[in-house]
């Protein structure tokens, strides 16, 4: 069941889009081009235990995470970037960041499915 | 409307996230009044800065630079730049913070963000139309005190441009104004616009010989967002900015004939159509001409249309050169020097008599911008309370081309001659006794008599 649950959601993209297909595009192949790096430079801060940028990253991957409608990691992404920042609850970040890059790697494969890409 | 129509907000977005900032990019991008440019790094976009948008909006949390640090930076630099902070963090004092030192507005990032940064920009656009109407109205002000101080004197040829420039005020008659350059064309297209029922309205003025031929169309007409590369916005032209006040169209001589077709036909039915467009704008517009070309010869050498020139030839007023104007040329020279001592916090000076008749003999192909740039520069070379004929800095050769300007007896000429030849070689006798084959004792007994200058 799990396999076939939609993690995005396009709405607000498309909202934005003006019916222009091309944009939604565009933001969909950004998306798969440029995830796999901030997520990797989450992991990098984390194995590094370097908090601060653990917080920052995060951060960065918030508003693109809300506006992709990937609403299963809207929490754990602010749980993240809090942690970070505050330096609170800090053995709950790696579990947090490991859901984070299999949701977003299981979410990239929907998109290529979705979109032929 | 108009004015809305006229703030297009050049926008720069600083974003380093890709994906978030080409969002925002495309989403105000959708507003046609819009021009957006997006930056993933402050080097980058300090290094574009010098484009002066007219607004930020700025991701606070830069890797490269705290957003803080570039907001100061903006406000150094350019002050009148806003800068809207979008932040991820919900943090009050930060926020107050970026306020008190300048910062437009400051949004946090949520769902909402884009709406908000919209309706922040509308909100911007609104002040920003309210400043420029504000710019319009001082140089309103601004331009009827400076007509007043250059429309000025009493000869015969002026008072004839006055009498029509006070004809042409009553109505709405196109009016061409003919003249050398430097007589102060664009000051009676003002003179005439100021008085006239349109003086709330705008005064636009534009120099048809200045703008690019490609570019001249769309300067007049406007054009809609992506007509032509480049045509990143919505613009409207000079037709539409000039709506119910007065379009000058300096130097229409120059038009291209093309152009000068679709002018006719605006002329004609008295509505635009922005080029890239369809829809037609209906336009009221007073339209004054000037040109330093003779029309009615280009007409004949079928470089400027018959039919445009009867339509713009209106009420004709013919600027006489500054040479023609006799004393008024002693009353522009005493008004400008009056005001640049004023200007630079001077005493008043005088004129000598010499130098007065040093600047009646002088043709001034310049007209009256010359004359400007001459007497402020006598105020400066003269160190006591009088203007001398040595502080007035003229083209002697130009000086003598006017010779015969002024009906003189025969021995005045020869003095005349003289003079101009002792000016030009400084009042080196020898010299010039050799180069008008005179004896030098002749040139010695008019020096002594009084005849020649050679302080």
């Amino acid at each position: 069941m799990e396999a076939t649950q939609k993690l995005y959601d396009l709405t607000m993209v498309e909202s934005i889009s003006g019916g222009d297909q091309g944009f939604i595009k565009k933001m969909v192949q950004l998306f798969i081009d440029t995830m796999p790096q901030n997520v990797g430079d989450l992991q990098t801060a984390l194995q590094q235990e370097n908090w601060e940028m653990v917080g920052k990253h995060a951060h960065k991957m918030k508003s693109t995470i809300d506006s992709m409608g990937i609403t299963l990691l809207k929490e754990d992404i602010r749980a993240i970037e809090s942690s970070g920042k505050n330096k609170i609850n800090l053995e709950l970040v790696p579990a947090l960041v490991t859901k984070v890059a299999e949701t977003i790697q299981k979410c990239i494969a929907q998109i290529k499915n979705d979109f032929g890409l | 409307m108009s004015m809305k129509n006229s703030n297009n907000l050049k926008i720069f977005i600083l974003e380093d996230d890709a994906w978030y900032g080409s969002m925002l990019q495309h989403y105000l991008s959708l507003n046609p009044d819009f021009e957006v440019k997006r930056f993933d790094n402050s080097k980058d976009f300090f290094g574009k800065l010098y484009e002066q948008p007219d607004v930020v909006t700025l991701d606070y949390s830069m890797p490269d630079m705290d957003g803080s640090e570039v907001l100061k930076r903006i406000k150094e630099v350019h002050p009148g730049i806003q800068v809207i902070i979008i932040s991820g963090q919900e943090d009050v004092s930060t926020a107050i913070n970026l306020l008190k030192n300048g910062a437009f507005d400051y949004i946090v990032k949520d769902d909402e963000t884009k709406d908000r940064v919209w309706n922040s920009l509308m909100h911007l656009n609104e002040i920003n139309g309210l400043r420029k109407q504000v710019e319009h109205l001082k140089e309103q002000v601004g331009n009827k005190y400076d007509f007043s101080k250059f429309l000025i004197g009493t000869s015969d040829p002026i008072e004839k441009v006055f009498s029509l420039i006070d004809k042409a005020s009553k109505s709405n008659i196109t009016v061409s104004v003919t003249g050398e350059t430097g007589t102060g064309k664009e000051m009676v297209a003002k003179a005439i616009h100021y008085n006239s029922e349109r003086h709330k309205k705008a005064f636009v003025a534009v120099n048809v010989a200045a703008i690019p031929r490609d570019l001249i169309e769309s300067e007049l007409f406007g054009h809609e967002k992506g007509s032509f590369t480049g045509a990143n916005t919505r613009r409207i032209g000079k037709f539409e900015e000039a709506n119910n006040g007065t379009l000058f169209l300096d130097e229409i001589g120059e038009m291209d004939i093309n152009l000068q077709a679709k002018l006719l036909r605006v002329l004609q039915e008295r509505e635009i159509t922005r080029v890239g467009g369809n829809e037609t704008v209906p336009i009221n517009v007073r339209i004054i001409v000037a040109t330093h070309r003779n029309l009615p010869e280009e007409v004949q050498n079928k470089t400027f249309r018959e039919d445009l020139y009867y339509r713009l030839i209106g009420l004709p007023i013919y600027l006489p050169p500054l040479r023609d104007r006799g004393n008024d040329i002693i009353i522009l020279a005493k008004h400008f020097m009056d005001g640049f001592c004023k200007e630079n916090g001077s005493d008043k000076k005088s004129i000598s008599s010499d130098a007065q008749q040093k600047l009646l003999s002088y043709p001034f192909p310049g007209n009256v911008r010359e004359l400007k740039s001459v007497m402020e520069l006598s105020v400066v070379l003269s160190d006591g309370e009088t203007v001398l004929p040595e502080h007035i800095s003229v083209n002697a050769t130009a000086s003598l081309n006017n010779l015969m300007s002024n009906e003189k007896s025969l021995k005045e000429y020869e003095t005349q001659i003289i003079q101009h030849f002792l000016d030009k070689y400084d009042k080196d006798v020898l010299l010039v006794a050799k180069k008008l084959d005179v004896g030098k004792s002749t040139l010695y007994r008019m020096i002594q008599a009084g005849e020649l200058k050679t302080k």
